[in-house]
């Protein structure tokens, strides 16, 4: 039976139980399935979307391939230069016809196989680039060194066998989302047990995520730390917070932290969250209550801090990455009242008196329409009446979702520590991405507005989709949630369409 | 096993009886919906010219030939697709000829057919029946209004490279679709995609549309298993 611990697998060669059998034996059989149906559906994108037509995947594939011919990730520069190795393959895959150009379809012919596979042969020197040191050289190494396992297992193939283990890699981390998706909703909406699968499996059909899981891609391993945070933030809301969950949180968050600077973004509501539990079990504001909050945020920031050592001492880099990248401010100068308007607009549209920084509503047309669809290098969409369209399915979830939360109105006000963390988290995410936008408009007059870049919410898109199916009341409840995995996979199933249709047809 | 187990029990099999209709009910209409996408008419592509169309390069009249050197167009294409902007007249005519090493392969003169915005489909009187490499030029008949002017939509280029208005070389090159012969659904095209699909991987082969297919479908499984069974 799911949720019971199955003892029969989880002794060591030592005789005790193996901490990771343990835990794995833990692992609810329909959180496993839900997983499974994520891994198998990124897989699927893996294959659909033509090599390196995920968005910056040729530069993740750089950093990567840079961290194992040299030993030490890259050094941020002032432009991209990919290794001979990977112009080659770029060149073979005609990447730079397919790049933007909807009209132009991938390799359909023989003799263009013929000339892939020659120009792939190749092969061509794999130590001479730069690991993408504009766009990713200042980021953090984890995703990379994950990707360096896959890179190194297919170093005797072609630049294609090497993509494709690195992608099944990505996949395997969209599993592990979605079972972090569903472990939290387990802990944050223990008493609507049927719903935890329409959120999970919400999830795992979702078109983006599934797309950007099938590539190269950091972000991948952000998602699935960021689903492992707020699950192990639910636990400790729900169950008490001990050092072992403490370093867990700290280890989850730290994971983020090495994974990509988004996670910055996390970290107010993460240390909100911390706070309000160590003074819950104190009951008290005193310092006790800090010990544990302390524990979790050192253990999170202890690779940080190593990562910098090594930055100043052997890699040669600058000690903290973030003052090299895109987000580095200096040279702009921000002003705090046009950015909180740009921030305010990048969401939800200027209010009056506000200088415009863009056209239409962004809630509508770059949040609410990528989320539907925005494949390739974003220029892939449906057609307008299809996002139109969407419209509807989503405020019919949202409004059924409101409806659940108000009627648990009193059970709500019970949590409300918990509410504020998970608030804090979205607004932290939502006004980092905002911000990192708003210095990318300044330095380059480009927005940097992706809805991928929200999938650390992940979790909380997954909790909404339960909650819709309890406000349908309880003997609709089965139906509506049911309509839901339903809806996720026909939107998933012909966004597939879509993208075979912009390459292939 | 008492009242309250018996009554658990009833709720969670009416539950589970709801679940299960309800998917087979959204599963039949997803497969539905997916086979009346699938019976429209496909986009049919054999090539494009690579162009991506990013400027209006020159704009022509009634009674000019846009001629276009270098282009590859495959066998079994049966008509042209160019993009004129401001072509919206439906009596507009268009000639076409494509030629090899200076000698004529085909030819038609035809009303074109109008796929919106100045997107212009001309159809060939006979499908190819091998692959042209040579010239494809496009003549606007002066049938049409004199005043009508089309812009040609395109990328920028060398002159040396671009395409010749009336046997002038100007500096960018029109964008170029070639169709498949006839109509047909995605079903009837459906086999070209599959093994389209099968090109570009790390490995070759209908495997590839297969084992995509294969993988979405068992991952819809593995949902919908879940879905029913409900177990926590």
């Amino acid at each position: 039976m799911a949720g019971r611990p199955r003892r029969a697998l989880t002794r060591s060669r030592w005789g005790g139980p193996s901490p990771l059998r343990a835990a794995l034996a833990r692992i609810p059989s329909a959180a496993a399935v839900c997983a499974l149906a994520a891994l198998l559906n990124a897989l699927a994108w893996s294959i659909v979307v033509p090599a390196f037509q995920v968005p910056d995947e040729p530069v993740h594939y750089a950093y990567t391939e840079y961290l194992v011919q040299h030993g030490k990730p890259p050094k941020a520069g002032p432009r991209d230069r990919l290794s001979s190795s990977e112009q080659h393959a770029l060149a073979a895959l005609r990447f730079r016809r397919l790049l933007f150009g909807v009209g132009n379809g991938a390799i359909w012919t023989a003799p263009e196989q013929t000339r892939m596979r020659a120009l792939l042969d190749a092969g061509g020197r794999r130590a001479d680039g730069n690991g993408g040191a504009y766009a990713t050289g200042s980021e953090p190494p984890l995703f990379y060194a994950l990707q360096a396992v896959p890179y190194a297992l297919a170093s005797g193939g072609t630049v294609l066998d090497r993509l494709t283990l690195m992608r099944l890699c990505s996949a395997l981390l969209a599993g592990a989302t979605v079972l972090f998706v569903f472990l939290f909703l387990r802990e944050a909406l223990p008493a609507v047990p049927e719903a935890w699968t329409v959120g999970a499996l919400g999830v795992a059909f979702a078109p983006m995520f599934a797309f950007m899981s099938g590539g190269v891609n950091s972000d991948a391993l952000l998602y699935a730390a960021s689903a492992a945070l707020f699950y192990l933030l639910a636990r400790a809301f729900r169950r008490g917070l001990d050092a072992r969950l403490a370093v867990a949180v700290g280890a989850a968050l730290g994971a983020a932290l090495m994974t990509k600077y988004n996670a910055l973004g996390l970290l107010p509501g993460t240390a909100i969250a911390l706070l309000l539990i160590g003074v819950h079990q104190q009951h008290a504001w005193r310092m006790r209550a800090l010990a544990l909050p302390a524990l979790a945020l050192g253990v999170a920031t202890a690779p940080v801090a190593l990562e910098m050592a090594l930055n100043a001492t052997v890699w040669d880099r600058p000690v903290v990455g973030a003052t090299a990248s895109g987000f580095d401010a200096t040279a702009v100068h921000p002003a705090i009242g046009e950015m909180l308007s740009y921030v305010w607009q990048f969401y939800l549209g200027p209010l009056p008196g506000m200088t415009r920084h863009f056209v239409g509503v962004p809630l509508r047309y770059l949040w609410i329409h990528g989320f539907v669809g925005s494949f390739g290098w974003a220029e892939t969409t449906f057609r307008p009446a299809v996002n139109d369209a969407a419209l509807v399915p989503l405020a019919a979830i949202a409004l059924l979702a409101v409806r659940t939360l108000i009627a648990s109105g009193r059970r709500l006000r019970a949590r409300r520590g918990e509410l504020l963390a998970y608030a804090v988290l979205v607004l932290g995410l939502m006004c980092f991405v905002a911000v990192a936008s708003y210095i990318s408009y300044l330095r380059y007059q480009a927005s940097i507005a992706q809805v991928r870049y929200l999938f650390p919410l992940l979790p909380l898109y997954g909790a909404g989709l339960a909650l819709a199916a309890r406000g349908a009341g309880r003997q609709l409840a089965p139906i509506v949630g049911t309509a839901i995995v339903v809806l996720a996979i026909a939107h998933n199933v012909f966004s597939q369409l879509l993208v075979i249709a912009r390459y292939y047809a | 096993m008492d009242a309250s187990t018996d009554t658990r029990d009833e709720l969670l099999h009416a539950s589970r009886r709801r679940r299960a209709v309800t998917l087979a009910v959204g599963l039949a209409l997803l497969a539905a919906a997916l086979a009346a996408t699938l019976s429209h008419a496909a986009k049919r592509r054999t090539a494009t010219n690579d162009v991506i169309t990013t400027v209006a390069f020159a704009a022509v009249g009634p009674g000019t030939t846009i001629c276009q050197r270098g282009e590859r167009i495959p066998s079994g294409t049966g008509a042209i697709r160019v993009t004129l902007e401001g072509a919206r007249g439906a009596a507009t005519r268009f000639s076409l000829t494509l030629s090899e090493r200076g000698a004529i392969v085909a030819s038609s003169r035809t009303v074109a057919g109008q796929e919106g915005a100045g997107i212009v489909r001309i159809p060939l009187a006979q499908p190819l029946r091998r692959e042209v490499t040579g010239s494809v030029c496009v003549g606007v008949l002066p049938d049409g209004s004199p005043a009508a002017q089309y812009r040609l939509l395109g990328a920028p280029s060398d002159l040396a490279d671009g395409t010749r208005v009336d046997g002038a070389p100007v500096a960018g090159r029109l964008r170029l679709e070639f169709l498949a012969a006839g109509g047909g659904s995605w079903w009837s095209f459906a086999p070209t995609v599959a093994r389209r699909m099968g090109l570009g991987h790390a490995w070759s082969g209908p495997t590839v549309a297969l084992l995509a297919l294969a993988l979405t479908l068992t991952s819809i499984a593995a949902g919908a298993w879940q879905v029913v069974r409900g177990e926590r």
